[in-house]
């Protein structure tokens, strides 16, 4: 009888610990799903800003859409058990930075919604994405880990 | 001679050109690092500085080059770069004892200064092929290659920048803090004021300078903006930042 509550206690033990310690994948993989949603919707435009691709006023807007419509989202989906695990780029200074690092994402809706409001062609397109997009690369610069290294 | 014996007569070793040459290279490097790392919160997102200050350190590289061609003594590659045994054997000399001591730059120095020189002119050239974080600008010749090529070049910008720009940046202070702690030698002094004292020097006892150096430099110096932005638009290239 001891030995069977030992090993059922051993057995919870292990259990709470396996939840404790156990990353939240699933959290993991919706910021991913968001950012590289982010990224694919950005890539035509970044084609349109190099002068690789005609201006589309229709997917300018659908990239703005998208970004103020997710990016609210994104400070929840950094919880602490979200360190690690589905080779996540997240970087620790991203824990250790919550202050700075949360209200980026209102910060890059705020101007998404305000380059919507103004980008009607070509011209104030140009002028106008780099100041959503400048969020992006400020970021990752600080919080992404770097790819080449 | 009137010099006291306390304080021996100084002699020429760089030209005015060479030594401004040397001394914008720490600030422009410095200033590509920063204006590329903080380039959101300067409200450059496009890196109009950063490609501005890329360009300048091209051409400026471009200049050393033709510089180390017609500039003085102590400038021209033909003179003080030897061969890599002689460069052995001054390291020898050094650990071995006293060593000898160079007016210009040493056998070792010289391959530091070309290590050098060819780190930053290969860090500007890969420049001109990378593109921005948030893929909306370039480098100038950006559309001569596809976008994985691109992207390979950019990682490969952002490399060689932190472990050999850096690294030979590394190696080039520690040498100088080596020969003004352990060797005494004012090689930074002479690198501000173009002087050193008249000593038993083995390449030479003083530069050979070349007359009116600012004049030449300036020549060099469109000649070396115009083979840069010329190659640059021969390429199909743009320059507008």
């Amino acid at each position: 009888m001891r030995r069977a509550l030992a090993c059922a206690l051993g057995i919870g033990l292990i259990a709470g610990l396996g939840v404790a310690t156990a990353q939240n994948v699933e959290v993991i993989k919706e910021r991913q799903g968001i950012l590289e949603s982010f990224g694919k919707a950005a890539k035509p435009l970044g084609a349109m800003m190099k002068g690789e691709a005609d201006f589309d006023l229709a997917k300018v807007q659908a990239a703005l859409a998208l970004l103020q419509e997710k990016a609210p989202k994104l400070p929840t989906l950094f919880p602490e058990d979200s360190k690690t695990g589905e080779d996540t780029e997240a970087l620790p200074a991203i824990w250790e930075n919550k202050a700075d690092f949360e209200p980026r994402y209102q910060k890059l809706a705020d101007d998404a919604k305000a380059a919507a409001a103004v980008i009607t062609d070509q011209a104030s397109f140009e002028e106008n994405w780099p100041k959503v997009t400048g969020n992006c690369s400020g970021c990752h610069k600080k919080y992404r880990k770097p790819h080449d290294h | 001679m009137t010099t006291s014996i306390d304080r021996p007569a100084l002699v020429p070793v760089w030209d005015g050109p060479t030594r401004l040459f040397h001394w914008l290279l720490p600030f422009l490097v410095l200033s590509a690092w920063i204006s590329y790392r903080y380039a959101e919160s300067f409200g450059d997102v496009r890196l109009v500085w950063h490609r501005a200050n890329g360009l300048t350190v091209l051409v400026l590289i471009v200049w050393r080059l033709l510089w180390g061609a017609v500039g003085s003594s102590t400038s021209r590659f033909s003179s003080f770069v030897r061969s890599p045994a002689k460069a052995v054997d001054y390291a020898r000399a050094l650990r071995a004892g006293p060593g000898p001591k160079y007016l210009g730059h040493n056998p070792l120095g010289a391959y530091a200064v070309l290590a050098l020189l060819a780190a930053l002119g290969f860090q500007a050239s890969l420049g001109l092929f990378a593109i921005d974080e948030n893929d909306i600008v370039g480098g100038p010749l950006f559309r001569l290659v596809g976008s994985a090529m691109r992207k390979d070049i950019t990682e490969l910008h952002e490399w060689n920048f932190f472990y050999i720009v850096l690294t030979l940046i590394a190696v080039h202070l520690a040498a100088n803090l080596y020969y003004r702690v352990i060797k005494k030698e004012p090689l930074i002094t002479a690198m501000v004021t173009g002087k050193k004292p008249a000593a038993d020097y083995a390449d030479a006892s003083e530069a050979a300078l070349v007359a009116r150096p600012w004049w030449r430099a300036f020549v060099c110096l469109l000649a070396a903006k115009a083979m840069v932005f010329g190659t640059i638009l021969a390429l199909g290239g743009r320059l507008a930042l």
